[in-house]
């Protein structure tokens, strides 16, 4: 009876409430894009904000999205300020959801090893992340080298490894749940191909620019801030390997929940091949068994190329734009997370909802970085990419 | 006694009998070995484990750091997907410092990444989690591929085997065979006829499907998970001295319940597989040899013991057959 009684006046509020309901758009529903709008709910419902709707729009299927086919192993790779604390915000997320939910979110708890032989790496992986995930240590003499190794390494004094426990986030479950979740509080999904912010700023109070690699074209100003890291990853039938192993960061191998992907290049800037070639194939699988002997002749199920988006930093920033007819609306961008989609995406969607909500920036004043100069020569690879 | 080609015959084909068979190949490449068995394998006890390296015992730590040994090599050679071993981290927990520290000073310096977890590390995890938990990496070796690849590298070694009921070791040594090795688990002191002490040690355990968890997860230490390759081991039950395999309703719920509670993650699990077995108990492993003379044809032979390895057959037994290989050879005056 009394829930009956709260929801109408619930409805009573919203219907005579002299703020109208926060009408919010966002363009992208890939890892930031689904993350912003969860974010953007639990930041509402925390300061009871309760007037509000979110629209997500997308123009490609799932599975032709980035997100897709990612491994989303957390591992921050830059020591920037504002990048600990996304990792660490988008970090607890990930333990809550593995402590509630554990596999059915995409989220998985993995331990594993990252080789190196340079110390310099290695120190740095221990500042980003050392006291955030678990289990972390270096690897001693006798696990690295000789007769009871973890691998096959000729014994040297250069070579050191570290391990860790970890989760992954993989999108090709990660994000349908995330999805899932937001249908049910009330989020609806467009198909629509969103070509600019003024279109949608007619309709909302607020656009959030999620669009990954795309989202310096959509913003008019950021496109020559942006390139397309192209990467390549191998799915393989190894059920046996419940490990990621890595040598430096670009050799590696990630167990996601159903199959184990094997990886990647970074080819900064390159925008094709557009499918996966045999000197992909050949360098990676090389470059892997090299590490892992025992992967020789492993059995390849699919491969995959992705454009990581690309960009100094993560672009989380807020302006006030006007549409041609006047109406004022408010842009909050958040992409350009390059390799750290994952890692920092869940953490940035944080920084992106306070913008959304108009909420204290305390916890980012002091470490967000300052905004990259206006750009917006369009490059080449824009069209070709985004088909 | 010797005769110039040893015969030799290995009784039992579980991890104990195969594991040994294949040292004592290696060791006396010119012995004729047979193996005797007498059940389907897939009936053995050898065949369900998921078998996690893991000491109880300090009394074991030297036979585990042999083993070790050996599969780290196999690991770091051949796929896991043919030999059944595969590298798998986890944690075990329990509200007993003491019990965890007992499982340091066992295999601490032999595992990888041994350490205890510190506060924030426990209950960022695991919700409602024991007073301590450690971690570590280690060697899972399923006994349903393990033992099998075992059994091809016996094959390759010439070895024979043959499906025989064994009942006096005395009848195997007139037979022709110079040394036996008596590695019949829980029945090898009734084949020894000397001893009385082995028991039964019931277990039970349900494989699920659950792909997402690739971590062994222990409280104390009858509630664990434990991956396989394409499955995960949810378990068990220490019964000592049942002898009954029959999987009950009682069962499943005990297990279920308690696994549950430790990792609520898991609740609702899809059940593929269920398996019961008797490990082979006994106080101690017996590795003993012994010169026997067959009542019937006077003939003098070699038994050399190798049974009683409890819930640690997998993790001990090829640094136990080390040691077995070290009798069989004195035996042959080698």
């Amino acid at each position: 009876m009394r829930l009956i009684v709260q929801n109408f006046l619930l409805f009573l509020a919203a219907l005579f409430s002299t703020g109208h309901s926060l009408r919010i758009a966002i363009v992208g529903e890939g890892v930031i894009g689904l993350s912003t709008a969860t974010a953007i709910l639990d930041l509402a419902e925390k300061e009871n904000i309760t007037a509000l709707s979110i629209e997500i729009f997308h123009h490609k299927p799932f599975e032709r999205i980035l997100s897709r086919h990612i491994a989303g192993l957390f591992r921050i790779d830059s020591g920037s300020e504002i990048n600990k604390k996304y990792g660490y915000d988008t970090f607890e997320k990930l333990a809550t959801l593995w402590r509630e939910y554990g596999g059915l979110s995409g989220v998985q708890l993995v331990s594993g090893h990252i080789l190196s032989d340079s110390k310099a790496k290695l120190d740095a992986q221990r500042e980003s992340y050392g006291s955030l995930v678990y289990n972390y240590r270096d690897l001693t003499d006798s696990e690295l080298f000789g007769p009871t190794s973890l691998f096959d390494l000729p014994r040297n004094t250069v070579t050191r490894g570290i391990h860790f426990t970890t989760y992954t986030s993989e999108g090709l479950h990660f994000c349908p749940f995330l999805k899932k979740e937001l249908i049910s509080k009330g989020v609806r999904f467009t198909q629509r191909r969103v070509n600019s912010l003024d279109e949608l700023g007619d309709e909302f109070d607020v656009v959030v620019n999620a669009a990954g690699l795309f989202g310096g074209a959509l913003a008019g100003d950021d496109a020559g801030n942006m390139q397309p890291i192209r990467g390549v990853l191998i799915r393989v039938d190894a059920p046996w390997h419940k490990h990621f192993l890595y040598r430096d960061f670009d050799t590696i191998t990630i167990p996601v929940i159903d199959s184990v992907y094997m990886g990647t290049v970074k080819q900064v800037g390159a925008y094709e091949p557009n499918n996966v070639t045999f000197n992909d194939i050949e360098d990676i699988a090389s470059r892997y068994v090299k590490l892992q002997p025992s992967f020789k002749r492993v059995h390849m199920l699919s491969s995959f190329v992705g454009y990581r988006p690309g960009r100094k930093q993560i672009r989380v920033e807020k302006e006030i734009r006007q549409v041609p007819s006047g109406k004022q609306y408010t842009v909050v961008h958040n992409y350009g997370h390059g390799g750290n989609g994952f890692t920092l995406g869940y953490g940035s969607a944080i920084h992106a909802a306070h913008l959304v909500l108009d909420l204290s920036l305390n916890a980012y004043q002091a470490i967000a970085p300052q905004p990259l100069p206006a750009n917006s020569t369009l490059p080449e690879w824009v069209q070709i990419l985004d088909d | 006694m010797a005769s110039k080609i040893p015969r030799i015959a290995v009784i039992g084909e579980g991890v104990i009998g195969c594991t040994s068979a294949l040292q004592i190949a290696k060791a006396v490449p010119q012995a004729k070995i047979t193996v005797l068995h007498d059940k389907p394998f897939e009936n053995a006890c050898s065949a369900g484990p998921a078998g996690l390296f893991r000491i109880d015992y300090e009394e074991n730590t030297e036979y585990g750091r042999a083993s070790f040994a050996w599969f780290s090599h196999l690991y770091r050679t051949t796929k896991g997907a043919e030999t059944g071993v595969k590298l798998v981290s986890g944690h075990i927990q329990s509200d007993s410092l003491e019990s965890l520290k007992q499982q340091q000073k066992a295999y601490g310096d032999i595992v990888y990444n041994f350490r205890f977890l510190d506060d924030r590390e426990r209950n960022d995890i695991f919700p409602e989690p024991s007073k301590h938990c450690i971690h570590y990496t280690a060697y899972a070796s399923e006994g349903n591929k393990y033992v099998p690849y075992l059994k091809n590298l016996l094959l390759e070694q010439k070895v024979e085997f043959r499906q025989e009921e064994v009942k006096s070791l005395d009848k195997v040594a007139d037979d022709g065979y110079d040394v036996i090795i008596n590695c019949a688990g829980l029945y090898g002191g009734k084949l020894a006829g000397d001893d009385d002490t082995c028991y039964p040690i019931r277990g039970v355990i349900l494989e699920v499907d659950a792909p997402w968890h690739k971590h062994f997860n222990y409280r104390d230490f009858s509630t664990f998970t434990i991956p396989k390759e394409n499955s995960v081991v949810i378990g068990s039950t220490k019964q000592d001295n049942r002898w009954d395999l029959e999987i009950t309703d009682e069962d499943r719920n005990d297990i279920l319940s308690r696994y549950i509670k430790l990792h609520p993650g898991m609740r609702e699990p899809k059940i593929i597989k269920e398996w019961s077995a008797l490990r082979p108990g006994r106080k101690h492993i017996r590795i003993e040899a012994q010169t026997r003379k067959s009542t019937a044809s006077d003939k003098e032979y070699t038994v050399v013991h190798h049974y009683g390895h409890g819930s640690n057959g997998f993790t001990l037994g090829w640094g136990t057959a080390l040691e077995v290989t070290k009798l069989v050879k004195t035996a042959l005056g080698l």
